[in-house]
């Protein structure tokens, strides 16, 4: 199972978000870091189908290979957007209920995932309030939620600590620690410290190009340093 | 599974959960039903005799008696009863003050003795075939039978020559008129007249009510930053879009629904439910149509409904173009006051086009109009014509409203 990008371009008018990047990711936390405007959420954005590159290709191969406008490519995706949104005056529950319906679950699966997630997430209690009530926190850990839904071969997270307190990123790193043993996840984050924990690869963007793609162990110093460095000698 | 049921029912939810729709549908039916509170309140009609009733009653006595002539056919018999009953009436009030309500002087009193006694209705129909004499009340108290039904026809003649009507189209409506024309039978529509004379008047609230509740369907999805995750699920591109039409055409249909059965509710309720089955001439004096007032208002409520999809599919195509809820309700506000203004008969295709548009062509008035449309030999009428032409609109945006959505990008921020 990997997930291939090959040449992904993004150009706008006058500036090129996403410059030729490729590469081919494998099961595991991939942590995606970069300043902000480096091009990680345009390169995000592709990967979920949800933004046509100039070129370039996404492609997930599983035995057979799928295409990312494909139906089948966005039924084992599982995506939290940086802006995540929500209907202010849905409760918690019904827009899991909602978003179970578009990722292709009965109702009954659907009920059953909701009722877990919404433990797992500690949302339980306020599952049956409106959302416009929720707190910054809450309302990231519903989005949390809805991306792990269909249990996703690829999951893609962007900035998803934003807005949560420490404990909740602790339950939230395992969260994902979990996930990636058999899916593909991508966190995108300027936070170093969220992935280097547990991040299997780390992939650095500046610019619109990785300036570093490499295994965790590899870097073998404090990563942030790392990050550091890299980013100093690119400039 | 691609959960269409649920999808539509969280789509329909996010329609209704809008408190503009709510407010709006809320002034609309306080709106309705004000037009009927001068009838169940304190206003008085005062006679020139000091005497006085409330307007309620006068509808109840004119229920009563247009009640007791309803089935009847216009002839001499049932003018000379109403004749009768009005001379007895006035004879011991030569000396009123009461002048007829236009021209005449000849039999003053009559519309007074007329409310007092309940034949207003039947009298108001004869109105509207002499009302252009030189002394109506005069004809209304001495014409025959056959001089009313040449008056019917001669008023035809004029809305023919005055629309600008061909000897072809002419042909055309006399054949559908013959069988009708010399032999009317009277009955009380009060209620269906009073449905019928603002019927344009709920179509064009209803096209702002539906424009409101639908504009966001798809532009909110941005608004709320709902769209990224929408997107990229397995049902968010074909299952969502059609989930989001059904709710839209679902909600604009029960919108349309509402706001006419409301009035009709009030309409009927006020002045009586009788009529359905009376000629067409009791509510559209000048009409060729040889059908009852039910199946005019069939064919009204019918086309209505279409109307209700056209304008759900309209604006929830301009709702995917746009991407903003504002410019959707811009843009059908825009729309709106430009269907305010009409086009001169003499203009033309374009005029008889025009009478088609959106707000134009559903009322009682357009069976009084008699401009046709060949097509292959064959004559439309506008009815049918408009019915042609929106099931085309609606066969041609749903596709593209699909196709768009279906390949829709995220725009930045």
């Amino acid at each position: 199972m990997e997930l291939v990008l090959d040449r992904l371009t993004k150009q706008y008018s006058n500036k090129i978000a996403v410059d030729r990047v490729s590469a081919r990711l494998k099961p595991g936390v991939i942590g995606l870091i970069g300043a902000n405007g480096a091009g990680k959420t345009t390169l995000m954005r592709m990967i979920c189908g949800i933004l046509k590159p100039t070129g370039g290709t996404v492609t997930f191969k599983n035995g057979s290979q799928l295409d990312v406008s494909e139906e089948m490519y966005r039924d084992i995706l599982g995506y939290l957007p940086q802006d995540f949104g929500y209907y202010p005056d849905f409760r918690g529950r019904d827009f899991l209920m909602y978003m179970a319906a578009l990722k292709g679950l009965d109702k009954k699966t659907a009920k059953r995932k909701c009722d877990e997630l919404l433990k797992i997430v500690n949302l339980e209690n306020a599952a049956d309030k409106k959302i416009k009530t929720y707190s910054g926190g809450m309302k990231q850990r519903l989005g949390i939620a809805q991306a792990v839904l269909n249990d996703p071969k690829i999951l893609i997270l962007d900035e998803p600590t934003a807005g949560l307190d420490l404990k909740e990123r602790v339950r939230f790193r395992n969260l994902i620690a979990e996930l990636g043993k058999d899916s593909i996840v991508i966190l995108s984050t300027h936070i170093v410290s969220d992935v280097e924990h547990i991040a299997d690869r780390i992939l650095m963007m500046k610019d619109g190009q990785f300036i570093y793609d490499g295994e965790c162990d590899e870097i073998g110093m404090d990563l942030e340093e790392f990050y550091l460095r890299e980013f100093d000698r690119e400039v | 599974m691609s959960n269409t049921g649920t999808l539509y029912k969280m789509e329909l939810k996010k329609i209704l959960m809008k408190k503009i729709v709510w407010i709006m549908l809320a002034i609309g039916i306080v709106m309705f039903i004000s037009n009927v509170l001068p009838i169940i309140g304190e206003n008085n009609i005062v006679f020139p005799d000091g005497t006085s009733m409330s307007v309620y009653e006068a509808i109840r006595i004119q229920k009563n008696t247009s009640e007791s002539i309803s089935g009847k056919k216009i002839d001499d018999s049932l003018l000379n009863k109403m004749r009768n009953d009005i001379r007895a009436f006035l004879a011991d009030k030569e000396d009123l003050p009461y002048k007829g309500r236009n021209k005449s002087d000849t039999y003053p009193g009559i519309w007074f003795a007329a409310r007092k006694l309940g034949y207003e209705d039947f009298m108001t129909k004869l109105y509207n075939q002499f009302g252009d004499a030189d002394d109506p009340n005069k004809k209304i108290m001495e014409c025959t039978a056959g001089e009313y039904y040449r008056m019917v026809r001669d008023n035809l003649d004029y809305t023919f020559e005055n629309e600008g009507v061909t000897e072809e189209e002419k042909a055309f409506w006399i054949q559908k008129f013959s069988g009708s024309g010399s032999d009317i039978t009277y009955e009380y529509a009060a209620g269906w007249n009073e449905f019928a004379d603002p019927f344009v008047i709920y179509i064009w609230f209803a096209f702002l009510l539906i424009s409101v509740s639908l504009a966001g369907t798809f532009s909110e999805e941005n608004a709320f930053r709902t769209d990224a995750v929408i997107l990229s699920a397995k049902n968010g591109r074909t299952p969502v879009c059609l989930a989001k039409l059904w709710a839209g055409i679902t909600v604009a249909a029960v919108e349309m629904v509402l706001i006419i059965g409301i009035n009709m509710a009030v309409c009927l309720g006020t002045y009586g439910i009788g009529g359905w089955n009376a000629p067409l001439i009791m509510i559209a004096p000048y009409t060729a149509w040889n059908i009852t007032v039910g199946q005019a208002f069939t064919l009204l409520i019918w086309l209505s409904l279409v109307m209700s999809v056209v304008f759900a599919v309209f604006t929830m195509f301009l709702s995917r173009l746009s991407g903003k809820s504002m410019a959707v309700i811009a843009v059908q506000f825009a729309i709106f006051f430009i269907c305010l203004f009409s086009i001169p008969n003499n203009q033309g295709l374009i005029s008889r086009l025009w009478e088609i548009r959106p707000t134009g062509f559903l009322n009682i008035y357009t069976f009084m109009e008699y401009r046709l449309f060949k097509i292959r030999g064959s004559y439309l009428d506008v009815f049918q014509m408009g019915t042609v032409i929106y099931i085309i609109i609606i066969a041609a945006l749903i596709p593209v409203i699909c196709h768009t959505y279906k390949h829709m990008q995220i725009k930045s921020r």
